[in-house]
């Protein structure tokens, strides 16, 4: 009934166990896992691993690093997401990311959460993979074999699907150095303060002061994966950012996403709040006098 | 003098640190664990059951179904549920037990060493259904082509009716300037109590089948037990451990009677181990009723000087599957409807409709958030209508003393309603223009998304309303206590015994406040026996806003007795008191002529709100919260109550949007089922607490819980179209809805 419950102390320990167990899976805060292991209705959707494999014993899961001064940054998969938005050079580097981990769950679940789970669970509202899309960010995935870095984009294949192969972990998230003058948000909307994205979407901008120079829009829970919405940034791109042009790349952004209709929320309202998202986001990054804070 | 002292409650420490025991703390190690099975058939006939395999799972020690009920049927109004859907029965129950007519009908109890043993042994169990055609609602229902409880032989699912014909109809529409109306779809609520159902069984050293269960009316328990094990009542013990909550979702049976089964049955074999059974999240929301969704249409008439001359209204409650309370639940909807007015004229229809949805029932309020939703929304756009300030509307048509209410009889002395409207408008500023900011308050609204004020409109809305307190229409009220002096010469110490249940609103703190008070000793002389059957008489149940206006009668009545009892020498002086209010009528069938309630209790609330009228999210940044409570016995539990009733409110009417289709609930879960989180609850709740005698209140006291929720929807509803312009008949107002009557309200 209850599954085995597997320790390891490295990585390579960890990948041994996942390769030989089936079925087996990788726990680290376990705020999905737990939830869906719990028993509901008798014979209503109780999902027991026969293993579970903790990443939390792993010293190089845990850390965050700064490769040399400069230099890409590596968020071990299992950093609490609190650690990650306490850490100086996130806060300073990645403010995107830091909103979303502020927005996300409640405060305990922000202490266990990790950013590899979240990464890993795959759900299409994940917080934390929108802004991870928009600066570039990639997984780093170690297998029995061999360690391969894949863009979070690509490693999000579909609801609760990634590009792990069998026996592989997320062991990290890297994110290349900042460009300075650039800057970033994340806005979402839950139906009350601790609930699911009902959107979200992270934008880095960086301008000349009236022209947008580069631009990246990912968006969450408004497809089957977090998605770019390139036709919005190609218009803006090289453009100034004057309300007409604005406004029509909000109607690009809600023409592109293809979001759902559930119980959380109607697909038109998904596409609407996109591009309510979108002309907000740059009135935001653009406002001499305000200077971007945490959202909270 | 204890009486006024905000005295912390005794039970807040042990609460706070955990070492309070709810029922699902009660277990020994060697408890036994059952398992409830449900049938997951929202409308299907059974044709086989088979255990065997199921009695087969190591670790199952026993499965009782419909075989094992002596009588197999319960109800808190009326029999006509059964305690299992089963093909063998003993013959003795007036419902057929053949057809399950809710998804969470119990098909089984399965008893094992462990709960996984009990868990396994439920899955284990076959059965094979006939699916019938599920009646989903009151739509459905109404069309009579498939009947919930064809038994009944009545041709309809419509099963229960009221009527109001008051005065002359066409006489009210002739005098009217102005005619307002609307069709109302008013939805469920879930209680979500922080502690789903749990229990323990045994038979104790009496020999009393003996059941520690949460609940709200320990002698109503022990009867419907006694009826379905064909016990008399004395041979059931229903014991009250601590409770996490009920708000109404505990008035009728969960546990009760599958554990006093089942404890029963092992006792029978030898076995005097207890037995444990506690439901998990999914299966409470599943398995206990809602507060009733329905459909309300109503009209509304008032002259140009606002005052009303008609009220016409058409209720439907949807019943679901049993009755549970939903006849009692209709009697007040079927008052609070025509609202807290001076109504000349009034022809009101109310009905409850059987389907094979989930339960409606007992929830704070009791019917009165839904029909006063609509008397007060239909207030509202009459004042808009008239061009009329809504204060100054309500202001013109108040109940007042001596004025004859709906049921064309006196309304009973002391009706405080213009002195809270007045109040409410006063602290509200009512009569000043709204301030465009949001006032500061101790809890920062914590929207997800930063504001933009250019999206961002406020508004402003005012809701009045009364709510009966005690029991309603006849149904027999009564409340006893019972007071013993211990001492020689003086009083040394005060036993107080009361069955009333402390479900987490202070019941028994404020019972010892009046015990102290009666007797005249300091409080902490006062010791309480609590919620056992077997130590205390019947005090009714913890609803109605009654239990503080019931109980402190009783323990009144109880003081008294002791009182004269020490004068005569006895040691102990005991005091054994049984209080009964006056006596309330059922309706006259054709015209609704009759004497409800004993008294009433009355509220009116103030609501700013803040809309981003692109996203359609709301703040509520304010809410002035105005009752007369007669007497505060303990004013921080008097604040207790209003801030939980508006949190309550709050989830109500923004954000708890229970799904259920073709008889089965979609989102059973608090990660789908939103309740609200303390980043959502108004920014600042301002209590605003009169003291107005009632005549017969203990102390002068009134009832009060569950007023701050019946006004909290139509205010905020009122204070969204002040900001919008847009009145919504539905609710709750989720962001996409919201959003959606915006853009369809605004010129294309």
């Amino acid at each position: 009934m209850s599954p085995r419950y597997h320790m390891p102390r490295s990585v390579s320990e960890a990948v041994e166990i996942l390769s030989s167990v089936p079925g087996a899976l990788p726990i680290a805060g376990g705020t999905d896992i737990m939830v869906r292991m719990r028993p509901g209705v008798p014979g209503g959707g109780q999902d027991v691993p026969p293993a579970l494999v903790s990443l939390r014993h792993i010293p190089e899961l845990a850390a965050i690093e700064e490769s040399d001064p400069g230099g890409a940054l590596r968020i071990g998969a299992a950093v609490p997401l609190r650690e990650v938005a306490d850490n100086p050079t996130v806060k300073a580097t990645l403010p995107a990311l830091v909103e979303a981990i502020e927005v996300f769950g409640s405060p305990q679940i922000r202490n266990v959460a990790t950013l590899g789970g979240n990464l890993g669970n795959a759900s299409p509202a994940a917080d934390s993979a929108p802004p991870l899309i928009a600066y570039g960010a990639r997984v780093e995935i170690t297998g029995p074999d061999s360690t391969r870095r894949v863009p979070v984009e690509e490693f999000l294949t579909g609801p609760g699907r990634t590009a792990l192969a069998p026996g592989e972990i997320v062991t990290a998230v890297t994110v290349g150095p900042r460009p300075t003058g650039e800057r970033s948000t994340y806005l979402r909307q839950g139906r009350v303060r601790m609930d699911v994205a009902l959107v979200g979407l992270a934008t880095r901008l960086a301008t000349d002061g009236v022209t947008c120079v580069d631009i990246r829009l990912a968006a969450g829970a408004v497809g089957p994966t977090p998605l770019r919405l390139t036709a919005a940034e190609s218009l803006l791109r090289g453009s100034r950012l004057d309300p007409d042009t604005v406004a029509r790349a909000a109607a690009r952004a809600e023409a592109e996403v293809s979001p759902i209709t559930d119980i959380r929320a109607s697909e038109g309202y998904r596409r609407h709040l996109i591009g309510v998202f979108l002309r907000r986001s740059i009135a935001r990054l653009t406002d001499p006098v305000s200077p971007q804070e945490g959202s909270s | 003098m204890s009486i006024g002292d905000p005295m912390i409650r005794p039970d807040a420490r042990a609460k706070v640190t955990g070492e309070a025991r709810y029922p699902d703390d009660l277990a020994p190690a060697d408890a036994l664990h059952a398992q409830v099975v449900f049938s997951n058939q929202p409308h299907a006939r059974m044709v086989s059951m088979d255990t065997t395999a199921a009695a087969a799972v190591p670790g199952v020690v026993m499965i009782l179904t419909s075989a094992d009920v002596p009588v197999n049927e319960y109800g808190l109004t009326m029999f006509d549920q059964p305690v299992f859907i089963g093909l063998e029965t003993t013959g003795r129950s007036r419902v057929p037990a053949d057809v399950s007519r809710w998804e969470a009908d119990h098909i089984a109890l399965v008893v094992a060493e462990s709960p996984e043993a009990a868990t396994a042994g439920a899955e284990a169990i076959e059965v094979e259904w006939e699916p019938l055609p599920v009646v989903a609602d009151i739509e459905a229902a109404l069309t009579d082509e498939v009947l919930v409880h064809p038994e009944h032989e009545s041709g309809s699912n419509s099963y229960y009716g009221l009527r109001i014909r008051k005065g002359d109809m066409a006489h009210g529409w002739e005098q009217a300037d102005v005619v307002v109306e609307g069709t109302y779809h008013l939805p469920h609520q879930e209680h979500a109590y922080l502690q789903p159902e749990a229990g323990m069984a045994y038979v104790d050293e009496q020999g009393r089948v003996t059941v520690e269960v949460p609940g709200q009316w320990a002698h109503e328990d022990q009867e419907q037990i006694a009826h379905a094990l064909d016990l008399p009542p004395e041979r059931v013990r229903v014991i009250y451990p601590e409770i996490g909550g009920a708000f109404g979702g505990r008035e009728d049976m969960s546990l009760q009677i599958v554990l006093a089964l089942a404890a029963r049955a092992l006792h029978e074999r030898g076995d005097s181990r207890p037995v444990t059974s506690r439901w998990s999240r999914e299966e409470s929301i599943v398995g206990h009723h809602k507060r009733h969704r329905g459909i309300i249409t109503a009209r509304l008439g008032a002259t140009r000087e606002g005052k009303i001359t008609a009220v016409e209204a058409r209720v439907h409650l949807d019943a679901g599957a049993y009755n549970y309370t939903s006849n009692k639940v209709l009697g007040n909807c079927h008052l609070a409807v025509a609202g807290a007015y001076e109504v000349p004229n009034a022809h009101i229809d109310s009905h409850a409709v059987y389907t094979n949805s989930t339960p409606g029932g007992a929830f704070r309020g009791f019917g009165g958030p839904q029909g006063g939703f609509v008397a007060e929304t239909q207030m509202n756009k009459l004042a808009e209508a008239l061009g009329m300030d809504p204060v100054e509307l309500r202001r013109r048509n108040a109940l007042r003393e001596g004025s004859i209410g709906i049921t064309q009889t006196p309304m009973p002395p002391g009706v405080t309603l213009p002195e809270v409207i007045e109040a409410c408008s006063e602290a509200a500023g009512m009569d000043q223009p709204l301030a465009p900011e949001a006032p500061d308050g101790p809890f920062t609204p914590f929207p997800t998304l930063p504001p933009e004020p250019i999206a961002v409109k406020r508004g402003r809305g005012f809701a009045a309303a009364f709510k009966n307190v005690g029991f309603s229409y006849g149904f027999p009220e009564r409340c006893e206590a019972e007071i013993r002096l211990h001492g020689d010469d003086r009083i040394e110490r005060v036993e107080l015994f009361h069955a009333g249940a402390e479900v987490g609103q202070g019941a028994h703190t404020v019972d010892l406040q009046m015990a102290a008070d009666a007797v005249g000793v300091p409080v902490e002389m006062v010791e309480g026996h609590f919620s056992d059957t077997a130590t205390s008489g019947d005090s009714g149940s913890a609803s109605a806003s009654r239990l503080t206006w019931m109980s402190g009668n009783s323990i009144l009545g109880a003081a008294e007795e002791a009182h004269k009892a020490w004068l005569e020498g006895d040691r102990p002086a005991v005091g054994h008191f049984r209080f009964v209010p006056p006596p309330t009528t059922t309706l006259d069938p054709e015209t609704g002529e009759g004497v409800p309630n004993f008294t009433y209790g009355y509220v009116a609330q103030a609501v700013e709100v803040s809309v981003d009228i692109e996203t359609g999210h709301i703040t509520v940044d304010r809410v002035v919260s105005t009752h007369d409570v007669g007497r505060a016995i303990n004013r921080a539990l008097v604040e207790g109550q209003i801030q939980g009733g508006v949190v309550q409110g709050q989830g109500y009417v923004l954000s708890e949007n229970l799904v259920v289709e073709n008889g089965h609930i979609l989102n059973p879960r608090l990660s789908g089922y939103l309740i609200p989180g303390i980043g959502d609850i108004p920014g600042r709740v301002d209590s605003v607490v009169l003291e107005l005698a009632d005549p017969l209140g203990p102390w002068g006291a009134r009832g009060m819980a569950e007023m701050p929720m019946i006004t909290y929807a139509p205010a905020v509803i009122a204070a969204v179209h002040d900001a919008t312009g847009v009145w919504f008949d539905e609710f709750p107002l989720t962001p996409s809805r919201v959003l959606a009557g915006l853009e369809e309200a605004a010129p294309h």
